[in-house]
């Protein structure tokens, strides 16, 4: 079966023009990322601020058009296409945004947004697309009334359900959310979430789903992929990062994650990761996690690791330290276990 | 973020689901209860109204026609029959000064419509389109841009020739590069709205994109630069008049009986008086109705 989504070495590079004069350095946004997503399933997409994972979003949905790389989408390579070609394709994919404030129209009624793709793919005649749009609302935990509400009238929850029922209005088989709970209040975030996952099992579209937060991304994934600087370093299925993560960008990343028992929160080992990324302008040599890992050695700034299988083909990882077993590099914790209280 | 598989929610049961239909504060009434705060505002606003009024209803309030002759009156004071006082050929100037305002509304509404048609297509593509296209514009409102706006104008309205028409023409003409700039500008910004994503990733078509989402959001600039643009062309049209560019006799305009005054500045002051305070009146209530407009709707002063 065709997956849904097959991305091969997606490349992002933006020219910007650097200091004085017209040197232009290039900033590396996305550099080679690959993904697949079978129907029906959930993968995360996390890293952190700056790792280039929105972009990966808008690459796919062609809003920024990809300096080389394919995007296939049920099988159709879409970097191919001209705007014109794709617009009719866009049926397949469609996407909700971070901020529910700035993606919602303010001179439109949320009924006319929500409408918006039934309208440009000219599903349905005006009755029956209002009708649609009636139970979109319903669907996504809004009253149908809401319809005649402008989106300033209404909380960001509230909103970020009108751009899911956008997102949503003509079933498409993939939908990208772009940290679509990264904006709202801690309180709505959680029914968002859980609006998402019914909806996906509901509905059964795929689903990239891009955050920051682990504790979402581990909720909703059915796999999870981490990107670091541009590249994929990591990616397994939910349970299998989780237990077992190999990269120690992954480990640190996973020890960040708070458990609720604040007595084992107190006692876990958690690894701190100096400084900060590195500019995507000048990435360094060889692996580009090695500035902050801390077991880096000195062949880490030699070649870059490539994503090589690590248990099957299920789990792939990034990093020149894992052992030829697949067992992932020991790493000594970096905080001191708090003292007891 | 604590989520709980276990504790799952229904979706929405956490957020209020009221809705009153009917009861949606209209971003109208917002926006008129703002600007009612601003005293100086409505004052203006209501000014301008008396001028629109006078302008609509100049043959109706006028007690003579402006090309009426009082031979037995010629530089009469202000009071009693002709409560402007007459001209030097014996015409009341209260009359000339409310005909005078309909030429000068006409010019300067019309002026600033001509240049809101010419320059937002314009403006559209060089912003949302940019490159070799917004060059090409954008390099021709430079050129355009060097000279003064009232230069231009008074060069354009001399090579049209004099007539209400070409003022208008000239004066529309004339601010065409500088409003071009102002619209690309602000087309720059809302292009990279996420909502213009959001109707790209729903299919929609560049004309879509703009008439639907740009240029919805682009009124609120239209509309302050417009009541920007009057008031310039108001004291424009009164200009190219004045010297003779303008209106042809025996139509009055405010710029022509200022004109006419000058050679009669120490026999029959109130010629001056009375056209000049109406250009005056006028262009300070379009500006003070202007801020108040800027006030509530621009969305750089405050959001």
């Amino acid at each position: 079966m065709t997956p849904v989504l097959e991305v091969t070495d997606l490349v992002k590079h933006f020219r910007v023009r650097s200091g004085l004069g017209d040197s232009t350095a290039v900033v590396r946004a996305v550099d080679g990322v690959s993904l697949r997503i079978d129907r029906g399933e959930v993968l995360g997409l996390v890293g952190e601020s700056g790792s280039g994972k929105s972009t990966v979003a808008k690459c796919i949905m062609r809003l920024i058009e990809p300096t080389s790389g394919t995007v296939r989408l049920n099988g159709t390579d879409i970097t191919g296409l001209s705007r014109r070609q794709f617009r009719a394709l866009r049926r397949e994919v469609h996407m909700v945004f971070q901020d529910p404030y700035s993606s919602l129209n303010p001179r439109m009624t949320c009924g006319q947004i929500a409408e918006e793709p039934l309208r440009h793919h000219r599903i349905g005649r005006r009755v029956a697309r209002s009708e649609r749009v009636g139970d979109l609302f319903e669907k996504v935990g809004l009253n149908p009334q809401m319809r005649a509400r402008y989106p300033h009238e209404l909380s960001g929850g509230q909103r970020q359900r009108v751009g899911l029922a956008r997102a949503l209005a003509v079933e498409p088989s993939l939908l990208i959310a772009d940290e679509p709970i990264s904006a709202l209040d801690v309180s709505v975030q959680a029914s968002i979430v859980n609006l998402l996952l019914e909806l996906q099992q509901d509905m059964g579209f795929s689903c990239l789903f891009v955050a920051h937060d682990l504790a979402a991304v581990e909720f909703v994934s059915d796999r999870i992929a981490v990107m670091y600087l541009g590249k994929i370093v990591e990616t397994t299925d939910r349970q299998r990062l989780f237990a077992e993560p190999r990269m120690p960008y992954t480990q640190a990343l996973l020890s960040a994650v708070p458990v609720p028992d604040p007595v084992e929160q107190r006692q876990r080992e958690r690894i701190l990761l100096p400084g900060e990324m590195p500019s995507p302008i000048n990435p360094p040599s060889g692996c580009s996690f090695r500035t902050r890992c801390p077991i880096a050695e000195p062949q880490c700034a030699e070649a870059e690791p490539l994503l090589a299988e690590v248990d099957g083909d299920a789990h792939l990882a990034a990093c020149h330290l894992i052992g030829p077993a697949g067992e992932a590099p020991k790493i000594r914790s970096t905080v001191e276990r708090a003292p007891p209280p | 973020m604590a989520v709980d598989p276990s504790a799952r929610v229904d979706p929405g049961s956490l957020e209020p689901r009221v809705a009153v239909p009917g009861k949606g504060r209209s971003r109208r009434a917002q926006v008129w209860r703002r600007f009612r705060r601003n005293k100086t505002a409505l004052v203006g606003l209501t000014c301008v109204v008396l001028f629109v009024l006078a302008a609509l209803f100049a043959p109706v309030l006028a007690p003579f026609t402006y090309n009426q002759n009082f031979f037995e009156a010629v530089l009469a004071p202000p009071g009693g029959e002709h409560l402007m006082g007459t001209d030097d050929l014996g015409r009341d100037i209260y009359s000339r000064v409310l005909h005078g305002a309909r030429v000068s509304m006409q010019a300067a509404v019309m002026a600033t419509v001509l240049a809101m048609v010419v320059s937002l297509p314009l403006g559209l593509v060089a912003g949302y389109y940019r490159g070799a296209i917004d060059s090409v514009i954008m390099r021709l409102v430079d050129a355009l841009l060097a000279f003064p706006f009232i230069i231009l104008a008074i060069a354009l309205a001399a090579i049209l020739g004099p007539s209400l028409m070409n003022v208008t023409i000239a004066l529309g003409v004339g601010s065409v590069p500088s409003l071009i700039r102002i619209i690309r500008g602000e087309v720059l910004g809302l292009r990279e709205e996420d909502y213009v994503d959001g109707a790209i990733a729903s299919g929609a078509t560049d004309v879509s994109v703009l008439s639907r989402h740009i240029v919805p959001n682009l009124m609120n600039t239209l509309l302050v630069q417009a009541t920007v643009m009057i008031p310039g062309n108001i004291i424009g049209e009164a200009t190219l008049s004045y010297l003779g560019l303008g209106v042809q006799l025996p139509r009055p305009s405010w710029g022509v009986m200022l004109n006419a005054a000058q050679q009669n500045l120490s026999s029959g002051p109130w010629m001056l008086v009375f056209p000049g305070a109406a250009i005056c009146i006028a262009t300070l209530a379009f500006n003070l109705f202007g801020d108040g407009v800027r006030d509530v709707l621009d969305p750089k002063t405050h959001r």
